[in-house]
């Protein structure tokens, strides 16, 4: 199974949750700011990675967990890529979305903006590492709940 | 093998695209507003839908012909159709993609976009004149997607990144 976190840039909301649900990053403690630096694609997503799938790991049941930066297509991304994988023969089992962006706050989008796309990373980065910080436990929330559910398939 | 016309919202230019492509209209000439509103599934998706892949027929080499709403993000959803092949490992021969967004200029986004908001009377106004305009780059759009899926039955190894590139070069307006 491939379990796709997805957000605007796919560089701060999802990774964090992706890395958690990889183990990469503890659900219970909230990390550092060097912690969460060292995430695979944290404040790192350029506007040419966007729709690319980037592989974060594989959890402990086996499923790839990857991270997608979605840009302005909102819920029309769900729609878009369970459109698609149905068409291309992917069974609806195999492919799980889950949209982290009802967990970004002000800071991080604010942070992420300044970072990513004004490429303005010494005012930005800071921003965005404390917003994620201040969503970190809704991230790992949501990652239980996934988990909850996954187990239970 | 399935062609894939992307527009922004799904129902406007890609079903325009699909319309050429299947033989309901010809690219001989620009097809008038009447002609346009009465094509099937134009200007028929709710805000909910977009996204969805349309069915639109079956084209004379027996591929299936959807329309796919991806608002301004046609750069987004190719790579990710991209990564879906690569990651779920089907062959990407098995698919045509065909970018009518880069066609429609603004009028046509912005059609789109009051789509997406559910504001269709609005989207009508703007997409039928804004089609009108741009079609000699839609039928453009289609006439290579046709040669491309040609090739393919003859090759059916051709790569699909040669057809939009090409599309996307030559097709602004």
């Amino acid at each position: 199974m491939k379990i796709i976190y997805h957000c605007y840039g796919g560089a701060h909301s999802s990774v964090t949750a992706a890395a958690i649900h990889t183990g990469k990053i503890s659900h219970s403690h909230l990390p550092t700011d060097q912690e969460l630096m060292s995430v695979p694609y944290f404040d790192q997503q350029e506007k040419g990675d966007h729709g690319r799938l980037k592989l974060m790991g594989v959890d402990e049941f086996g499923n790839e967990v990857y991270v997608v930066g979605k840009r302005h297509m909102g819920r029309v991304y769900e729609n878009f890529v369970r459109g698609v994988a149905g068409l291309l023969g992917i069974p609806e089992a195999e492919l799980v979305l889950v949209d982290t962006m009802p967990y970004v706050n002000w800071r991080m989008m604010v942070g992420g903006y300044t970072s990513r796309r004004l490429r303005l990373t010494a005012i930005g980065r800071p921003i965005v590492l404390s917003g994620t910080r201040g969503a970190y436990f809704k991230l790992s929330g949501l990652v239980n709940t996934v988990k909850t559910k996954l187990s239970g398939r | 093998m399935i062609v894939f016309y992307l527009c922004p919202s799904g129902d406007f230019a890609g079903t325009i695209c699909g319309a050429l492509h299947l033989g309901g209209l010809s690219a001989a000439r620009v097809p008038s507003h009447r002609e346009i509103i009465q094509l099937r599934r134009f200007g028929e998706s709710k805000p909910e839908d977009i996204g969805r892949p349309l069915f639109l027929g079956v084209d004379q080499f027996g591929n299936q012909v959807y329309s796919i709403g991806v608002l301004q993000e046609n750069d987004v959803a190719l790579r990710t159709i991209d990564d879906l092949l690569r990651i779920f490992h089907i062959p990407p021969h098995e698919v045509i993609l065909a970018d009518a967004v880069p066609c429609g200029g603004w009028r046509l986004k912005l059609a789109g976009l009051f789509s997406g908001w559910g504001m269709h009377s609005w989207a009508y106004r703007l997409a039928v004149p804004s089609i009108r305009r741009c079609y000699p780059a839609l039928s453009d759009l289609v006439a290579r997607t046709v040669a491309s899926a040609r090739q393919r039955e003859h090759e059916p190894e051709a790569r699909k990144e040669v057809l939009y590139r090409k599309v996307r070069k030559t097709s602004g307006v």
